[in-house]
């Protein structure tokens, strides 16, 4: 670590705890250690017709996503060599995300339909919808007159 | 990595993942910084959100962000690890930051803010110097 982030230590300040010096404070100064977040986070959520997840994945490109069925699982991971990003490893005084590489897997259960799994990515929010089986055919459903 | 104990038997009728985030990190988006010879660039992970939802504000030397949360149906989710709060986030800016020359992008889910070091703060490149 080089040592010029006191640089710009002013001396006292009376509102570190409200305002985060650009180069004093990081989480990892308090709670100690060296935190960094490379797993992305999940919501889940259950429709009538599908079992939605929402991943958390920002800055990556859509076509960096691997996307695989592994029998009962669904695997979201991305590998970007990290020898194409832009800034030189030496120049982040601060690393709290990076999510260039990570591998994450959901369950799925027996009454997803596993042949029209479908993923978007906006906002940096990847989601997925896992339709459930038999959701179209209960929306084909039509009800028959008693002549 | 677990930092903290969590209750197992979480009387919420779902059985909610303890939120590493949620824990720490509760309106403050996670943040790197990177310093060049000519600028900082700060960014911040702010998924969900877009740029018409975020205000970046610059006073006395320190730059604030902030967005307002939108609040969606809670109960539907089954598991909940991040959610699109309200977000507040302040930073100290150095001296060496040429405040009239901040500009912001943001691009799938984060918030790029680059800073220009005024002239005098800027890192040389090496060179030689000749004796007379």
């Amino acid at each position: 670590m080089r040592h010029n982030r006191h640089k710009y230590n002013t001396g006292f300040e009376p509102f570190t705890s409200l305002i985060d010096d650009l180069f004093k404070t990081s989480i990892g100064d308090i709670v100690g250690g060296d935190i960094s977040f490379n797993t992305p986070s999940a919501n889940t959520k259950e429709t009538d017709k599908a079992f939605i997840i929402e991943l958390a994945v920002p800055g990556i490109q859509k076509d960096d996503f691997n996307i695989e069925i592994d029998k009962d699982h669904l695997v979201v991971s991305v590998d970007i060599d990290k020898k194409t990003s832009v800034a030189e490893e030496d120049d982040y005084k601060r690393r709290e995300f990076d999510y260039r590489k990570f591998r994450r897997s959901f369950r799925l259960n027996d009454s997803i339909d596993r042949n029209h799994i479908k993923a978007t990515y906006d906002l940096g929010v990847l989601n997925l919808n896992l339709p459930k089986l038999g959701a179209e055919i209960l929306e084909k459903k039509t009800t028959i007159n008693v002549d | 990595m677990t930092l903290l104990s969590f209750a197992p038997s979480h009387p919420i009728k779902y059985r909610k993942r303890p939120s590493r985030r949620n824990l720490f990190f509760r309106n403050n988006p996670l943040t790197n910084i990177v310093e060049t010879n000519d600028s900082f660039i700060i960014q911040l992970a702010i998924p969900g959100k877009t740029k018409e939802e975020i205000n970046i504000d610059l006073e006395d030397a320190i730059l604030h962000i902030s967005a307002k949360g939108n609040e969606d149906s809670a109960e539907s989710y089954t598991r909940r690890e991040f959610d699109y709060s309200e977000i507040s986030k302040s930073f100290k800016i150095p001296d060496s930051v040429n405040q009239a020359e901040i500009s912001a992008k943001m691009e799938n889910g984060i918030l790029f803010l680059t800073l220009l070091k005024k002239e005098d703060a800027k890192t040389l490149p090496p060179k030689s110097i000749t004796i007379k």
